[in-house]
């Protein structure tokens, strides 16, 4: 009987962090594993981890560089660098973050040397072209349109402050949650919303003069 | 209070521009509370520039969230284990690849410098190692570079080539300064025999100048009374000279090597010295009248172009 009080609370505590340890499961988990398997050796997990992460690497490398051959090359790049790396990885359920932390160091600096090299065509935002259509069309030439917005506003980006880019690059274009952005750049929760902010505010004010008069 | 909320004087919770656009970002992400989400769009109701910049902020969030996905290259999984595959002379590869990212520019614009600067330097010195082995090959070349190189006082880089000054003096030099010595031959028969003159009225040309002839010493009976060598290095004062001598319809000229012999009367000879300028010097009168009475009443000069 005295037993049985005893494992009331354990049974009572295992019930409710069941749940939590489910949600775990689901991502972060698989990957968790993953990483240890690599560790101990095993070269087809971590092709495993790259079906996991190809897309949203490959877009992140694609958001800074705009070309497929290079965002191609970088995001692999990005890859091979965490798999020599991986031994330096402190805890296994951090891969996500530091994999993108490795990401966006090779696309700050992969962007940096592509600029100097001229790879980037620069056009004014001031180009009499460059105006937004703001109102969403229905014409067939809505699809060549939407492109030019995109060039557009990429462009606008370009011509932000590093920091204010990539949180930009992170929330804006790829969906990722504040939480997984404050553990990526290494900033509390509050400092992400500010940030985001501000970028966000930047980027209106230098694309304010390309978009029609309201 | 909380996210710029203020309370008026009716005690209702309201929001200031600056306020509010500072919203914009949280509220576009549902990140702030039902009530500060009612107050802000009451201001936004109630003033049009907040209004205005809400709908540009919204346009500008909109715009990057219908970016679309890029989808990865089929190959892209191999191309990652291709490059974790150990290559041969990856260490060479990767060094070469900062190369060319300019990384290393600075180092290989200083290793070109280097290279450049030795290359100077050795096309600077094989000549001056040419002309050493040159000296020591050949005594004789020896006596006559360094002869060169002391009238001259410089350093010959370029054994047995010319200098360039040197082709160049002649024409440096003006025709009216060709130097002009006379110089009287002491006969000892003053007869003059016949010889093979050549009529040369006209125009002589320059094959005919150039027509090989017996040298001075071979020209037999023919003695001159008088030799004029000039020495001039300019082919067309020659050619004048020549022209002039022979285009006299009383003089008698005869070809012969380097020498042209001119048959004249005596009486012409200052005619025929003033063909050579005034500035050049003069023959003694008396050597000259005693040449006249050698020579009896014509006169026999041996011009020769040095």
């Amino acid at each position: 009987m005295e037993l049985f009080i005893l494992l009331i609370p354990l049974l009572l505590i295992t019930s409710l962090s069941a749940p939590a340890r489910q949600e775990e499961s689901d991502g972060p988990d698989e990957t968790t594993l993953l990483v240890r398997a690599v560790r101990q050796g095993d070269k087809q997990a971590f092709n495993r981890l790259v079906l996991l992460y190809q897309n949203r690497i490959y877009n992140l490398a694609f958001n800074y560089v705009k070309n497929d051959e290079e965002a191609k090359d970088l995001a692999q790049d990005i890859f091979v660098t965490a798999y020599r790396a991986l031994p330096k990885l402190r805890e296994d359920n951090k891969f996500g973050a530091w994999l993108y932390q490795i990401g966006l160091n090779h696309c700050r600096n992969r962007y940096k040397r592509l600029k100097r090299r001229g790879f980037f065509t620069n056009t004014s935002l001031d180009d009499d072209q460059s105006s937004l259509q703001l109102s969403g069309k229905s014409s067939p030439e809505k699809e060549v349109e939407e492109k030019r917005t995109i060039s557009i506003v990429r462009q606008a980006i370009d011509t932000l402050k590093d920091s204010e880019k990539e949180i930009l690059v992170l929330r804006d274009l790829q969906g990722m949650p504040y939480d997984e952005i404050g553990e990526i750049l290494e900033i509390p929760l509050g400092t992400v919303k500010s940030k985001l902010s501000r970028a966000r505010t930047s980027l209106k004010n230098k694309l304010k003069s390309v978009y029609p008069k309201l | 209070m909380q996210d710029g909320l203020k309370r008026n004087s009716n005690h209702k919770l309201t929001m200031n521009c600056i306020d509010c656009q500072n919203q914009f970002s949280d509220f576009i992400d549902d990140e702030i509370s039902s009530e500060t989400a009612r107050i802000f769009k009451g201001h936004l109701a109630s003033c049009p520039a907040c209004a205005d910049e809400w709908h540009l902020f919204r346009q500008t969030v909109h715009a990057m969230h219908s970016f679309p996905e890029q989808k990865v290259p089929a190959d892209f999984i191999i191309g990652i284990n291709e490059k974790l595959t150990p290559q041969p002379f990856a260490k060479l590869r990767g060094w070469l690849s900062l190369m060319t990212q300019h990384k290393l520019t600075a180092t290989s614009a200083l290793a070109t410098l280097v290279v450049g600067v030795i290359s100077a330097a050795v096309l600077q010195l094989s000549p001056m190692d040419m002309y050493k082995n040159a000296v020591k090959e050949d005594p004789g070349q020896q006596s006559s570079v360094q002869t060169q190189a002391t009238n001259r006082d410089r350093t010959n880089y370029y054994p047995n080539t010319p200098y360039l000054a040197a082709n160049t003096e002649p024409s440096r030099t003006p025709t009216n300064r060709a130097r002009v010595q006379f110089t009287p031959v002491k006969q000892s028969s003053p007869t003059i025999s016949q010889p093979s003159l050549i009529d040369s009225r006209g125009s002589p040309s320059l094959s005919h100048f150039a027509t090989a002839a017996p040298p001075f010493s071979s020209l037999g009976s023919l003695t001159p009374d008088l030799v004029v060598t000039v020495h001039a290095d300019n082919t067309a004062y020659q050619h004048a000279l020549i022209r002039q001598m022979t285009s006299n319809r009383n003089w008698q000229t005869h070809i012969s090597g380097n020498t042209l012999l001119v048959t004249l009367p005596c009486s012409q000879f200052n005619t025929f010295q003033h063909l050579f300028g005034p500035a050049n010097p003069h023959i003694n009168t008396k050597e000259l009248s005693r040449i006249r009475r050698s020579a009896t009443s014509m006169l026999t000069v041996a011009v020769a172009f040095h």
